[in-house]
């Protein structure tokens, strides 16, 4: 295994630890898996980050309540979705309008699945979720070492 | 010659004769002496009759008084068992720690580190150092339990609002709401929310109305609530027994 893949394995285990631990209590509204699985599809190779989403919805599933795995099946429908579209496009623009895509895509389905709708939150989670991809997307890159274009 | 022995009582009733015939005439003086001191005497006894009659009487009533506070207790006694009503009990209380929350940002879940081995049933009431609700236990595995908090968009419980209005406390990420209230102009600002756990007697309050609302079509009140318990990570937490 690579060491950009390690890396990155170690770095969606910390994310999931922050999700568990939640340093800022619910006054963040983000999930930092999350936005690390979408880092994960944009940045690595299909087969390896299906995988990976596989088993950290599992892990997500795992530490709830929920009968329905609805972490597996959306964790791993964004790999395959966002891995599509990439085939197809590949300009930075088409990048954050995925991220911000997925953010959306992420609300709807969850408060389809609670049944009820929260404005004021589903916006706050919007803004906040934003702000700490592009943060983690830039953090990332340095450290994992990533270019722009580069496709791993 | 002199025999006084047979004398003696002729002289013994020759003298209270007299004596008697002296003091006819004082008899009358004799009589309102006798009068005027026994009258002093009478009167002064008159108060402390009334008194004591008076007391006597407030006596009687508190004893009546008590007869009937037992009497109302032992019915109180009665009905309590009539309707399957447990005895008050003492406060049993669990401290436990937040271990982990859930990951979603959409549910309100905590991790803590009690379970079946430390007597926590589900369903208990887990509230914090002062009393006022944070949630409750839906999930016990032998050493750890989940706890949904009061905010989590599953949550829901009957509560009393004020003295005199109740309806369904829903939790809605953040805050709580409190729906089907009949009586919603019953329903003021301030109002305490309060709920009563089985086992006790006493209330545990969650918090206070923040705004009443009524839609035209709607035939149900419903109110904001401010709760008095806002962020589980500063607080203690107790699991009621």
């Amino acid at each position: 295994m690579r060491e950009k893949d390690c890396k990155i394995i170690s770095v969606l285990f910390v994310l999931f630890i922050l999700d568990l631990i939640k340093p800022f209590n619910y006054s963040l509204r983000a999930e930092f898996l999350f936005l690390g699985i979408i880092f994960l599809s944009l940045n690595y190779r299909f087969w390896f980050s299906f995988v990976l989403s596989i088993i950290f919805g599992y892990l997500k599933d795992s530490f709830g309540l929920e009968a329905i795995p609805l972490n597996l099946i959306e964790f791993s429908l964004f790999s395959a979705l966002i891995h599509y579209f990439l085939l197809h496009f590949h300009k930075i623009p088409v990048r954050i309008f995925i991220v911000f895509a997925a953010i959306i895509i992420h609300i709807v389905l969850q408060a389809a699945h609670i049944r009820r709708i929260f404005p004021l939150f589903s916006l706050l989670f919007f803004i906040h979720s934003s702000l700490i991809f592009f943060l983690i997307n830039y953090l990332l890159k340095k450290w994992i070492r990533i270019s722009s274009a580069e496709y791993i | 010659m002199y025999l006084p022995s047979k004398i003696k009582p002729k002289y013994l009733v020759v003298s209270f004769l007299s004596i008697f015939l002296l003091i006819l005439p004082f008899k009358k003086a004799a009589q309102n002496l006798f009068v005027f001191f026994t009258r002093q005497l009478v009167t002064n006894s008159r108060k402390y009759l009334s008194r004591l009659e008076e007391l006597e009487k407030k006596g009687l009533i508190l004893s009546l008084q008590i007869k009937e506070l037992q009497y109302l207790k032992d019915e109180n006694e009665r009905l309590k068992k009539a309707l399957g009503f447990k005895k008050e009990k003492k406060v049993n209380l669990e401290a436990v720690k937040i271990v982990s929350f859930d990951p979603s940002s959409w549910r309100r879940l905590v991790t803590i580190n009690a379970g079946k081995t430390r007597g926590i049933k589900e369903g208990s009431s887990a509230i914090n150092e002062e009393g006022y609700l944070l949630g409750r236990i839906v999930r016990i595995e032998n050493s750890y339990s989940r706890l949904i908090l009061i905010d989590d968009p599953n949550f829901s419980l009957p509560v009393f609002v004020g003295k005199s209005s109740s309806g369904l406390l829903c939790g809605s990420l953040g805050g709580v709401k409190i729906r089907y209230i009949e009586d919603g102009d019953q329903v003021q600002v301030k109002d305490k929310v309060w709920c009563r756990i089985a086992a006790y007697a006493f209330p545990i309050y969650i918090g206070e109305v923040k705004g009443i609302r009524k839609n035209k079509d709607d035939l149900f009140w419903d109110v904001d609530v401010r709760l008095f318990s806002q962020n589980p990570l500063l607080h203690k937490i107790f699991i009621v027994k």
